[in-house]
């Protein structure tokens, strides 16, 4: 894609509605079912807030603040769904010490929905990863790493499918490769798949046979490369029926989404920089059996 | 910032607003008892520990390319410390920017400024490597546009010219070279192919946080401060 192309599709997305006619949403007909989604990347360990002299982010951040939040949101809205897209593990001196049993419970005290697994999710070595799953009260997706011969085997699922009023949200998680960010001795044997391969089959299976409504795709592959290696930009493009990308991985604030239309339909990438500064929303409005649907996304700072 | 604003977000003229909801900034200050309590035990056994201050530093170091203040920081002491308090002898170190997580403050810093920068449980080695290998490694050092070194100056003059210099060693005839390294760029971390398949690897069983947290312990009991500086260590005039 051209620089001009790429400017030019980054405006339609800042627009938000624009690739639709502009008279056919109306979000307070009542056959639109309100979703709000809730997300985090890359929280990393930062259980508590950054001390008030960082030079970044003074006081900023933090477990308490979000949870408070997230709590707030549950009380307004009806459909709430909170996800994340890896790396809970490594940064501060709570993983060193308890190896990421805190981030775990705290998070399961948060109600969180799902997860994907990052690459410093694996810093302990699977089998560090494995110990921690105890205390944790919400499934882990991913569909591009083959566990069959690791301990986790049957731990991680493909996708789950989440039912809110009457719609179904179809969720999956994907993972960056693991050669040259972790070393062999801890990933063990487990084998990373084609990425695109296995989106474009996933999203299938939830469109087509799971009849899903929405589809979310849990991601940490990273926003964007200069090379060749697949990011979300690249699976937006290349792979039908994601509506949602929640990424990860390269810590971006994306606060304003970005909207890529592909051969089927338009896909919303979405990211939360890292750390837990963010709070990352995105209220959908959808309605069964149709086309129509509106996304608004909002990064939130904590 | 004192408004976050949700959904603040016009459809165009010819559709309803989306109403807004605005949480002030004093409100998200809050916190919820449960996840306070959660975290209250793990805290407390933590911050005996951490919030200890271990040294001063003389100045704000922030990590940056091709050389900088932190990364000649950790760079030296680790080298220093291989040299003096290891009998495995490198020729230079190298480390990678990446895996430093954080910058060091001017002033008090704890030990768990320390696990911020370094957090993971990356032991130091030595990897013996080929003239060949070593050549590579120099051509990386110089695409990366520069990593975190010690004891080696390097100066791209022009396109294929590079000037190489390590203190104590004649480049020219030198067959084996002794780099002081982590575990992790040892094993090809970071695209540092050029330590794969190697002559050797000697392992110290230090980690890398240890060294850091063991010179910020040594200089403070001596009553200095920690500090660097820039040395041009690493040039690229393109």
């Amino acid at each position: 894609m051209n620089r001009k192309d790429f400017i030019k599709k980054s405006l339609v997305s800042g627009a938000g509605i624009a690739l639709l006619p502009p008279m056919a949403f109306d979000y307070r007909k009542s056959n639109f079912t309100k979703i709000t989604i809730l997300h985090t990347n890359d929280v990393h360990s930062h259980i508590e807030p950054f001390p008030e002299n960082d030079a970044k982010y003074p006081g900023m951040g933090g477990v308490s603040k979000r949870a408070w939040l997230i709590n707030q949101i549950r009380n307004e809205e009806k459909n709430v769904l909170l996800f994340d897209s890896g790396d809970i593990f490594q940064g501060t001196p709570y993983f060193n010490k308890y190896g990421g049993e805190l981030e775990f419970k705290l998070m399961s005290a948060m109600q969180y929905d799902a997860a994907t697994i990052g690459n410093h999710d694996f810093d302990n070595g699977i089998d560090g990863l494995d110990k921690m799953l105890v205390h944790a009260k919400f499934p882990f997706l991913n569909v591009n790493y083959d566990f069959s011969k690791t301990v986790l085997n049957n731990k991680v699922s493909n996708y789950k499918i989440f039912k809110k009023d009457n719609i179904k949200v179809g969720v999956f998680g994907m993972g960056v490769e693991l050669d040259g960010l972790v070393l062999p001795q801890l990933y063990k044997e487990t084998r990373y798949l084609n990425p695109i391969e296995k989106a474009i089959e996933t999203s299938e299976i939830l469109k087509t046979t799971e009849k899903c409504d929405l589809i979310i795709c849990l991601s940490h592959l990273g926003y964007e490369y200069n090379s060749e290696k697949v990011s979300d930009r690249v699976l937006a493009n290349e792979v039908p029926y994601i509506d949602i990308i929640l990424g990860g991985h390269t810590h971006t604030f994306l606060d304003k989404s970005v909207t890529i239309k592909n051969s089927e339909n338009k896909t919303m990438i979405c990211q939360a920089g890292w750390a837990g500064l963010r709070l990352g929303r995105v209220d959908c409005w959808v309605e069964k059996k149709s086309q129509l649907r509106e996304f608004h996304s909002n990064n939130i700072i904590l | 910032m004192l408004y976050i604003l949700l959904l603040f977000i016009s459809l165009g003229a010819c559709q309803p607003k989306i109403s807004q909801t605005t949480y002030k900034m004093e409100e998200i200050n809050q916190t919820l008892p449960l996840t306070d309590s959660i975290i209250s035990p793990y805290k407390k056994s933590l911050d005996k520990e951490m919030k200890e201050v271990i040294c001063f530093s003389e100045q704000a170091m922030e990590k940056g390319q091709p050389e900088s203040l932190l990364g000649n920081w950790v760079a030296d002491l680790s080298f220093n410390y291989a040299k003096k308090s290891t009998n495995i002898n490198p020729h230079f170190c190298i480390l990678n920017y990446g895996g430093l997580r954080t910058s060091i403050p001017k002033g008090e810093i704890t030990k768990e400024r320390i696990y911020s920068l370094m957090p993971f449980e990356n032991e130091l080695v030595v990897v013996v490597i080929t003239k060949e290998k070593f050549n590579q490694l120099i051509k990386y050092l110089i695409s990366v546009g520069g990593q975190p070194v010690s004891n080696i100056t390097i100066k791209k003059i022009s396109e294929d010219v590079e000037k190489v210099k390590i203190e104590g060693v004649d480049i020219n005839t030198q067959k084996e070279f002794r780099v002081l390294t982590t575990d992790y760029l040892a094993k090809g971390g970071d695209k540092m192919d050029f330590f794969l398949n190697p002559i050797e690897i000697i392992y110290t069983n230090m980690k890398l946080r240890e060294v850091i947290i063991n010179h910020c312990i040594d200089t403070n009991s001596k009553g200095k401060k920690i500090s660097s500086q820039l040395d041009n260590r690493i040039s690229i005039n393109e």
